[in-house]
């Protein structure tokens, strides 16, 4: 064990660095379009049933079969990879968004209104902040799934944990799968645990008093 | 002049009807308490006010414009609503709650926060103590009043009050009556009171509107509706009139 990780640490913190690049990637895209779908489908309602079907079927759709379907299109490596896991992540965010946006208290919403709040000022200042929370906690769920599928990415040749991990399995070194598995287990965790705490500071803004 | 008016105003949901036309002026710089049983179209009638629930048919004047055809952000940073329970904003202090609309309306910061300070010792909330306190770390009472500062900051031409006493003990309340009378004689705001206590009908209202199932059972003074009570069920309410209120009642105002 030890001495792969001094023969290959290297190679090891490249893999993590493809991998956590790759995951940077799919957040830097996904995040804003899911807000955007979000924002779309809160105030014109109508979009809601449309928008979250196509979301939903395009979860259901297997990954490897999703990168298969795309690799004629846009080719084998990172790009499809990015594609596909941004798809699957719009699914967690969106939903959660939109679900932290309707589960604000409607009084809430009622008093706001009678202020005279534009539709833009009543979401800056009332509804955003209120619904942040369910935003980060799709975030990562997103990045959770993001992490794990990144993996299977190697298939098509998008590089990252998932190629020591492939290289084990092919090779029968249970050192190599043993490294990958510690690599991408880590950082789940790692990234689980620091968006727990932005879940918990967003909470906490947004209830300040409770806490 | 009429700072609201009511045109035979219906409301409907669904099948049921809450509001069944409705005709009723109230004149600018007074004091009008609505009121009437549970479910009987109280705060439907506020809420159509400021244009928060749509009457079915009918027509509503502000000021003599027709609601409908308004802006309607610009009719409601006119009127200051307390909605029934008080509905903070639990991200915001007693003082963000406050400052909404002064920051809504481009107050500059020194004015808001003198007016903040101002609305907080009036509902007898010491700001020192209370302005950087969230909702949550409030009492249910001391949450209605700030709600209540919150609705009148931004000096508003007409305030609806949806039970603006409901959550608060009889000295506590007694004395915001009292306050709310004497702001309402100097500041000359429009009110509309909705209240289901019979008492606090009688001692607040210049005028008492009585509903009764969506309909206007009796609207008139204090005096007139004591002297001469038009129906069964305004006479039946009568009966729980308090022998001071009806004393009050009785003197001219
Ligand atoms: N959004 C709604 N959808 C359906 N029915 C409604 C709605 N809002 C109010 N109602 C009905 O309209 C009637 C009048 O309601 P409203 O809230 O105006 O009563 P209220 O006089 O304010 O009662 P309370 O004293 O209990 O607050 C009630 O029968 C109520 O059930
Ligand atoms: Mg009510």
């Amino acid at each position: 064990m030890t001495a792969y990780l001094l023969h290959y640490y290297g190679y090891m913190l490249r893999a993590a660095a493809s991998h956590i690049e790759m995951i940077a990637l799919v957040m830097l895209f996904a995040i804003p379009v899911s807000a955007a779908l979000s924002v779309l489908v809160h105030v014109f309602r109508f979009l809601a049933v449309p928008v979250i079907t196509i979301l939903e079927i395009l979860y259901t759709i297997p990954s490897l079969a999703f990168f298969a379907i795309l690799t004629p299109i846009s080719g084998l490596g990172v790009k499809t990879a990015v594609i596909v896991l941004v798809c699957y992540s719009l699914f967690f965010l969106v939903r959660n968004f939109l679900a932290g946006l309707e589960g604000i208290d409607p009084l809430i919403i009622e008093a706001a209104q009678a202020m005279g709040y534009s539709r833009a000022g009543m979401f800056l200042k009332i509804e955003l902040p209120l619904a942040m929370p369910a935003l980060i906690a799709g975030t990562r769920l997103a990045c959770m799934s993001s992490i794990g599928i990144a993996c299977i990415a190697y298939a098509i040749g998008a590089e990252g944990i998932g190629s020591i991990l492939f290289e084990g399995m092919r090779q029968m070194s249970y050192v190599k799968i043993a490294w990958g598995v510690i690599l991408v287990v880590t950082l789940s965790v790692a990234v689980n645990n620091l968006m727990a705490a932005a879940e918990r500071y967003f909470a906490r803004r947004a209830d300040p008093g409770r806490t | 002049m009429n700072a609201i008016e009511f045109e035979d105003v219906k409301k409907s949901y669904g099948s049921g009807e809450a509001v069944r036309g409705i005709s009723m002026a109230v004149g600018e710089g007074s004091l009008v308490a609505l009121m009437g049983a549970s479910g009987s179209g109280k705060t439907t009638m506020l809420k159509m006010v400021n244009r928060l629930v749509a009457p079915t048919s009918g027509k509503i004047l502000f000021f003599g414009e027709d609601t409908a055809s308004m802006d309607v952000i610009a009719l409601r940073k006119r009127i200051g609503y307390v909605l029934q329970s008080a509905a903070l904003f639990p991200h915001m202090t007693a003082a963000g709650n406050i400052s909404t609309i002064p920051d809504i309306l481009g107050w500059d910061k020194a004015r808001t926060k003198l007016r903040v300070k101002e609305l907080l010792s009036l509902m007898g909330l010491d700001p020192d103590k209370f302005a950087g306190r969230y909702p949550s770390q409030l009492s249910g009472g001391e949450q209605q009043r700030v709600g209540i500062a919150r609705a009148m900051a931004g000096e508003p031409s007409v305030l609806l009050m949806d039970e603006p006493f409901g959550a608060l003990d009889v000295i506590t309340r007694s004395r915001l009556q009292d306050d709310l009378l004497s702001i309402h004689r100097r500041s000359g705001t429009t009110i509309l009171f909705v209240t289901h206590d019979i008492d606090e009908a009688f001692r607040m209202g210049n005028k008492v509107a009585v509903m009764n199932r969506g309909v206007l059972a009796q609207y008139g003074t204090p005096r007139e509706i004591v002297e001469n009570p038009k129906d069964g069920y305004v006479r039946q309410l009568l009966n729980f009139l308090s022998v001071e209120a009806l004393k009050r009642a009785g003197e001219p105002k």
